[in-house]
């Protein structure tokens, strides 16, 4: 009677659920990690170079980006090249997250057994993270030891038009900025094919504050804006005193595979006009900023996260059924299997492993058959399941079957956990960006001399005759000291119609346009390739010239440029070419040979106190005398 | 080991940092400094120096500028007051800038606090080539005692010195230097760096004194001190 209804109840195949998993929703739910780095580096021109300083610091995120409920998170990390320890700055997680600088030892077997921790040196554990839920953690890049504190992932290059500009004087400089990727930081981090999405923002200042002088008392418009990648677009950016201040480049990538994508040229006009800076002779002052705004695959210390375990939603099913009759027709055979189903609407498992035992009804711990283990090691996408194989066993009483499953999220874009790794400019509210490329250009503060030669053939005066004409100008506010020209002439080629007098202006080969201005001239030793080195004084010139390298009638008249004339005829193998030489005061010029002023200091110090010492001595000894001639 | 003294250099950076210094690329160095001084009544101060040129363009000097001063206590008849330093002009005479080839055109010029020789050469260096001149000058830099004569020479530039030597000439004994003399003809040698003042001290007897780690006058003239001041308390003893 008893077998009977053992027997039914087999039959019936009673279904004992343990449903070991929640509610669960629909839709994806990835789990997704992002390492962000921010490169935060300001890069200021010196006078012939940019010096970078920068400071990198990064985040880990935690995020549940999907509609299912995530459990049991655990994300070992490989945090090596960092300052101090991560902390977490944001957690609104339902469980809280918890970091650990080794596995602790209350850490479930499924973990320990499937968690990858090669390497990894810090561990995030996360209990419950539901949808939205979001868990950060910071660390400070150790920028020293990696060698990246005076360096940056792009190279600036910005260049003139003119290499210096006047003071006091409304002036217009051209800009060429490069901006070219540092292939040597690439390698460096280990990113040999960077792909960068990079924005410009390039604004000009008048304050102080941001980055720009308060010496000029006009600065701006921006004007004829150039690129060769991206769109260029001017706006107004608020610290230049003339609108457009501001010029956009945007939607530049750069890259390495190929020639020509691994920089951007922009070129753009400044207007503005410096005080001078209480007339100091020269000096290097700032006209703005470019504040680079850019993204790109990878990071600069090295991060990783090893490996990731979580799960979702889930149940699992034990069959029973019996009992059976076994070869002697008793009624003691038992069979059961379990059957794991993923509930989770947006998730994908590989379940590792399914174990089925069975109990006593009176003791639990009265372990009767099993454990039976299977490792199916079996993804299982939304709603898929997967049933054990039965396990028999004979039992003359009632048996509980048991059974227990490991799954963990798979890792993939769509249905898993996945990392991405992306490094980035540091955020700025008012300019966008805390890569800051500050930008200088040499203000002379009294006065600007600039010397244009042309050569030009003079066929009606004879065979290979050309005029040579020195224009020489005063761009600067002040007036000039006097000022030296000097030119060599090149071999092969001989003076023509000279008398020696440069006062007789426009009657014969060699002449000065305003004799006033004419202060003496000599001869000097000419360089190699060159037969014969002159050169000119002229009295100070006026300041306020246009720079135009054309001394107009005005400008001659009120001493604010010169010309100097000179013929030379060529015989032989002469190189007109050679001719394109010119040279001028060295101090304060336009020209690239500039030699600045050396300046040696000597002289004396006193430091002998002989007199002083003597004269001590000398009283010593009247006294000791005084005293013997008292006592005889 | 020259020394860089922060106080002196304080006052003396003043005529260097009152010139522009520019950020840019080094454009000269000067390669050899030869500094030679006969001391006489007046000593007569050579210099000789070469400028080398270290960019790839040809370079003019263009202007250039000796800055003399001295430093020294206020004077009540012979007596030096102790701790009233001043900074003066050097009087300055028969100043003479040329190469071996040329004379250069040169002036001095008497500023507050200091002397300028100021000199033109307007011929170019061609890259990496040096060009050499040498300048003389007669200036009161010596400081003369009953028995001791001392100089000490402060010697600095805007611009690298690479190789620096100094030598002191007179015929009297030398019997104190600062730094330790490297040798007899020079004295001294070294390099200086951009913006920094090296001082060199060397101080002559009329005795036959040998080179002494303190200064001369204070041995001899602190021994007749104390051996006054030994009588004076033996003399009152008898009393």
């Amino acid at each position: 009677m008893r077998g009977w209804r053992y027997g039914k109840i087999g039959l019936a195949t009673l279904m004992m659920a343990l449903i070991i998993t929640i509610i669960n929703t629909s839709a994806a739910a990835p789990l997704d990690i992002s390492i962000e780095e921010k490169i935060n580096t300001t890069a200021e021109y010196t006078g012939s170079g940019f010096d970078y300083t920068t400071d990198v610091t990064g985040y880990v995120n935690i995020t549940n980006n999907g509609n299912d409920d995530l459990y049991g998170v655990w994300i070992a990390v490989d945090l090596s090249n960092i300052i101090g320890t991560p902390s977490k700055v944001f957690d609104n997680s339902s469980s809280g997250a918890y970091l650990y600088t080794s596995l602790p030892s209350g850490v479930p077997d499924s973990v320990k057994k499937n968690l990858n921790i090669t390497n990894a040196n810090y561990f995030i554990r996360i209990p419950h993270l539901r949808p939205g839920e979001k868990v950060s953690y910071f660390y400070d890049v150790d920028d020293s030891a990696l060698g990246t504190a005076n360096s940056a992932p792009f190279i600036i290059d910005e260049r003139y038009n003119v290499s210096k500009i006047p003071a006091n004087k409304d002036v217009s400089w051209e800009v060429f900025f490069n901006v070219s990727l540092n292939t040597t930081f690439f390698s460096g981090i280990g990113i040999s094919n960077p792909y960068v999405d990079l924005n410009v923002y390039k604004y000009l200042s008048s304050s102080s504050n941001y980055y720009g002088s308060n010496n000029w008392t006009s600065l701006g418009p921006i004007s004829n804006p150039s690129t060769n990648k991206g769109s260029a677009v001017l706006t107004s950016g608020g610290w230049g005193t003339a609108d457009p201040d501001e010029l956009d480049v945007t939607g530049i990538k750069l890259n390495t595979s190929a020639a020509g994508n691994e920089d951007v040229n922009i070129s753009f006009t400044v207007q503005g006009n410096n005080n001078g800076g209480n007339n100091a002779v020269y000096f290097l002052d700032r006209f703005g900023f470019a504040a680079l705004e850019f993204t790109f695959d990878g990071n600069v210390s090295g991060t990783k996260v090893v490996d990731v375990f979580a799960y979702g939603n889930a149940s699992i099913a034990v069959n029973k059924s019996g009992p059976f009759q076994n070869a002697t027709g008793e009624w003691v055979v038992w069979k059961g299997n379990a059957t794991v189903k993923n509930t989770a609407s947006g998730l994908t498992y590989v379940l590792r492993n399914v174990t089925l035992y069975a109990t006593s009804t009176g003791s639990f711990t009265n372990v009767i058959y099993g454990p039976i283990e299977e490792k199916p090691n079996q993804q299982l996408t939304s709603g898929d399941t997967y049933t054990t194989s039965n396990i028999q066993f004979e039992y003359s009483n009632v048996p509980i079957i048991w059974a227990n499953a490991t799954f963990e999220l798979i890792k993939d874009t769509g249905q898993g956990w996945y990392v991405n790794s992306t490094t980035m400019n540091k955020y700025n509210a008012t300019y966008n960006s805390r890569y800051v490329v500050i930008e200088k250009i040499y203000v002379i503060g009294s006065y600007l001399i600039k010397v244009t030669k042309y050569v030009q053939a003079n066929t009606t005066a004879g065979s290979n005759v050309f005029d040579v004409k020195l224009v020489v100008e005063n761009l600067g506010g002040q007036d000039s000291p006097y000022v030296y020209v000097y030119d060599m002439i090149p071999r092969n080629f001989s003076e023509y119609n000279w008398d020696n007098d440069w006062m007789d202006a426009r009657t014969d080969g060699n002449w000065i346009d305003k004799p006033q201005m004419y202060a003496g001239n000599g001869t000097g030793t000419p360089m190699s390739g060159y037969d014969k080195a002159y050169y000119w004084r002229l009295d100070p010139l006026a300041g306020g010239a246009d720079g135009n390298g054309q001394a107009s009638p005005t400008e001659i008249q009120n001493n604010q440029s010169v010309i100097i004339f000179y013929q030379m005829q060529g015989s032989g193998e002469f190189r007109v070419l050679d001719a394109f030489l010119v040279g001028i005061d060295p101090m304060l010029s336009m020209n690239e040979q500039t030699s600045p002023r050396i300046t040696v200091v000597s002289g004396a110090a006193s430091t002998s106190y002989e007199s002083v010492m003597a004269l001590l001595t000398g009283i010593a000894g009247i006294v000791a005398v005084m005293t013997y001639t008292r006592r005889s | 080991m020259v020394r860089f003294p922060v106080s002196a250099l304080l006052i003396l950076l003043l005529l260097i940092s009152a010139t522009p210094i520019a950020n840019a690329q080094k454009v000269e160095e000067i390669s050899d400094f030869k500094v030679n001084v006969d001391l006489n009544s007046k000593a007569h101060v050579r210099y000789d120096i070469t400028i080398k040129n270290l960019i790839d363009k040809p370079v003019v000097p263009g202007i250039g500028e000796i800055r003399l001063q001295k430093v020294q206590p206020v004077k009540l008849g012979f007596l030096s007051i102790p701790f009233t330093e001043q900074r003066v002009a050097v009087e300055v005479s028969n100043v003479k800038v040329y190469s071996s080839e040329r004379q250069f055109k040169s002036s001095v010029d008497e500023k507050e606090g200091y002397t300028s020789i100021i000199y033109e050469i307007w011929y170019p260096i061609e890259p990496g080539k040096t060009l050499s001149f040498t300048v003389e000058y007669d200036a009161d830099i010596v400081d003369t005692g009953l028995l001791f004569k001392t100089v000490t020479i402060p010697v600095g530039t805007d611009i690298d010195i690479k190789r620096v030597e100094i030598n002191v000439n007179s015929d009297w004994h030398l019997c104190y230097a600062d730094p330790k003399p490297s040798g007899d003809n020079p004295l001294w040698q070294s390099s200086i760096p951009a913006g920094k003042i090296a001082f060199f001290t060397a101080e002559f007897s009329i005795l036959p004194l040998p080179l002494l780690p303190v200064r001369g006058y204070i041995v001899l003239w602190g021994a007749l001190l104390a051996i006054a001041v030994v009588l004076t308390a033996v003399g009152l003893k008898r009393k």
